[in-house]
């Protein structure tokens, strides 16, 4: 089981295509309000926010990020042990 | 889905949110200010402070497109453009909102935070602080200080005349949803812009981006001129992406994966319409300065 992980905040350049591609993944919309990656400016740089409690495992966001800021991280499931 | 504008008065404190076809004609950015503005000399016109914000259909949707545009016509009958970057133009168009117009004047500082559902007017005190306004994750605000600037770094400009409407700054939030029909196309016109990002004539940088745009180019901050031809103004994109967006070609194919009904013919003689209107929305206000000369108000 895999789930989206910020690796590069501070390479962030607040585009949000991660974001965009998010909702995409999702539905056929793009819709910020329902995306689970928001990206808030935080003085001059970025934060990335992430909501884990829905299935973020989209190698499209991962791929989408301009500047590598994410990547899959393998995640033990523990309800199967 | 018509677009819809927000018509917000100053003066008397109140707002309508309308459903517009004009995007039919005239598209979105440059050439839809001027046509909202030739609606407003032709209609309701009196002598008021007259501001557009302005964005274009594929803003934010497809990279390089991520601009917006601020009309102002001054009490001088004069028209200013600004365009500057940032995320404005794209929560825009992310909330099918075309194009906000502001009339009037406020008789002391006020602030917009603005939805597509609704407009909050705030008085500006001392303890304000613009940050407080908006949603997380998909607010612009705009700031009419010696500079107009959006999300605190990008700049439209310094104002060519004064913008005496007392308007302080707004904040726009994005809600709603752009529905991709075929997610497939979309994708695959996205990444065939993406792979023609060395026509560009600014290097990748680490800059803040505008939202859409993968470059970071470290002019990202600075304001347009508005000299592009007129197909790459009504979509808003940037200006180093000039090569890439007056290639009918290419924007017909953004429109069709978004399953906007613009034609090719119809795409090759919009400069001419486009050039036609404009050119007819400044002889109206030669007109009415002509004859605002002979009342006595200019």
């Amino acid at each position: 089981m895999k789930r989206l992980r910020v690796i590069k905040e501070d390479s962030c350049i607040g585009c949000k295509i991660c974001a965009l591609y998010a909702s995409l993944s999702k539905s056929d919309k793009v819709d910020l309000d329902s995306s689970f990656v928001k990206i808030v400016r935080d003085g001059k740089k970025f934060k990335i926010l992430l909501d884990q409690g829905t299935k973020t495992d989209y190698p499209v966001v991962v791929n989408s990020c301009p500047r590598g800021c994410f990547d899959l991280e393998e995640i033990v499931d523990t309800n199967e042990s | 889905m018509n677009p819809k504008i927000i018509k917000i008065d100053l003066t008397s404190r109140e707002f309508s949110i309308v459903s517009s076809r004009v995007s039919d004609q005239y598209i979105g950015g440059e050439p839809l200010a001027y046509a909202l503005l030739n609606e407003y000399l032709t209609g309701t016109y009196k002598m008021q402070n007259y501001m557009s914000l302005n964005t274009g259909p594929l803003n934010g949707l497809f990279p390089f497109t991520s601009k917006s545009l601020i009309m102002h016509f001054s009490m001088g009958m004069s028209v200013n453009k600004y365009i500057g970057g940032g995320s404005l133009g794209s929560l825009m168009n992310f909330s099918n909102v075309i194009s906000i117009e502001i009339f009037g004047e406020s008789l002391v500082p006020l602030y917009l935070d603005i939805t597509p559902r609704g407009v909050s007017f705030i008085d500006v005190l001392d303890s304000f602080n613009s940050r407080e306004f908006g949603l997380t994750g998909r607010r612009s605000s705009v700031l009419f200080k010696k500079t107009i600037i959006s999300d605190e770094y990008f700049s439209y400009g310094v104002p060519r005349t004064e913008i005496s409407n007392n308007l302080v700054g707004l904040t726009f939030s994005a809600v709603g949803e752009v529905p991709i029909p075929d997610r497939d196309a979309y994708w695959e016109v996205v990444q065939l812009l993406n792979s023609r990002i060395k026509e560009l004539g600014v290097k990748i940088s680490n800059s803040p981006s505008c939202l859409g745009c993968p470059v970071g180019c470290a002019l990202s901050h600075s304001p347009e001129s508005g000299n592009s031809p007129l197909l790459p103004r009504s979509l808003l994109s940037c200006v180093y992406a000039e090569s890439i967006y007056r290639d009918i070609p290419t924007v017909f194919s953004c429109f069709s994966v978004l399953g906007l009904g613009y034609t090719h013919d119809f795409l090759e003689s919009f400069s001419d319409m486009s050039g036609e209107m404009i050119k007819n929305t400044y002889n109206k206000i030669e007109e009415l300065k002509i004859k605002n000369s002979i009342t006595g108000l200019l």
